[in-house]
């Protein structure tokens, strides 16, 4: 059935009454809960599921997903296939959820516990001497902008995001924020580490060419 | 503050690999992933036919590479619809 629906087609029947409606409704359900089950089924931290759970999971992120799409209909543009825009968005609602659950019982202090680079590590390394000034030069630069010139907030995000890889929306929602705000708050951290490392003549990929 | 003892010492290495990676995208002007996510179906469809978003957005294949989580949604919908192909590795 989803084959053959335009994507006019699709919009309009979504937005039909009655039985016209329903059928598009139970098209598009179906459509997402298979492709969801195959995703669901390949993910490696689901693998102790069973095939009815993931049926099961497949099945409830696929309703939730399609009341959004019907919420979000007037925004659809028409830039990809309908099917394509929509599975987007169950993506998207599939994989938060994920992440949530995930993260749920982390508290506010363990996901943004404070730490810094501790430079004795580049000493396990068989080094150069240019390479390990190189290093060293790196880390000072980095542990110095941190300390100095980045906020609180943005020190406890970008160590968050580098050490223990918190995604953004979780880690937005336990710093009272929204992702876009904490990503130009990480983003504005970045662009200051960059130019303070380029003033020094230190180039990331030449840094990055010395770990091999 | 005393901010050593809160990351491991077999942390640091890969802490600062991550950084780097993510300082050597690093651009003055990037997309929010709010921005990606309303491009991200046209960006599939199009390496779907064999177009590689870096030559037609670059803006948002270098935001796939900064954000892990819009790269693991990226992921994810391609793997939905089918296609295999992955062009973006995210850093972080």
């Amino acid at each position: 059935m989803t084959g053959e629906r335009s994507n006019e087609a699709w919009v309009a029947d979504l937005q039909a009454e009655g039985p016209r409606r329903e059928a598009a409704v139970r098209d598009l359900l179906v459509w997402l809960e298979r492709r969801l089950f195959f995703y669901l089924r390949e993910r490696s931290d689901l693998r102790d599921l069973s095939e009815d759970e993931l049926a099961q999971m497949a099945a409830d992120f696929a309703q939730e997903s399609v009341l959004i799409i019907l919420e979000k209909l007037d925004q659809f543009k028409g830039h990809s296939k309908f099917t394509t825009w929509a599975t987007k968005i169950a993506v998207h609602q599939a994989l938060g959820e994920l992440r949530r659950a995930r993260w749920r019982d982390v508290s506010l202090e363990a996901l943004t516990a404070e730490g810094q680079l501790d430079p004795t590590f580049l000493l396990s390394d068989p080094l150069t001497p240019e390479e390990a000034s190189l290093r060293r030069a790196v880390v000072d630069t980095v542990m110095d902008v941190m300390n100095t010139e980045l906020s609180e907030r943005q020190r406890r995000a970008l160590m968050a995001r580098l050490v223990q890889e918190v995604p953004i929306e979780v880690l937005a929602e336990q710093m009272n924020t929204n992702p876009n705000a904490l990503y130009k708050l990480l983003h504005d951290a970045r662009k200051r580490l960059k130019v303070r490392l380029q003033e020094r003549g230190i180039s990331p990929e030449e840094v990055l060419a010395t770990f091999g | 503050m005393d901010m050593h003892n809160a990351l491991p010492p077999s942390e640091h290495q890969a802490t600062l690999t991550r950084l780097l990676h993510m300082l050597a995208v690093t651009e003055e002007r990037e997309l929010s992933c709010e921005e990606v996510f309303e491009l991200v179906d046209y960006c599939a469809e199009l390496q779907s036919a064999g177009i590689a978003v870096q030559d037609v957005l670059p803006a948002v294949a270098n935001h796939l590479r900064l954000c892990a989580d819009c790269a693991d949604e990226y992921r994810a919908l391609l793997r939905c619809l089918g296609m295999a192909g992955d062009e973006t590795t995210a850093t972080a």
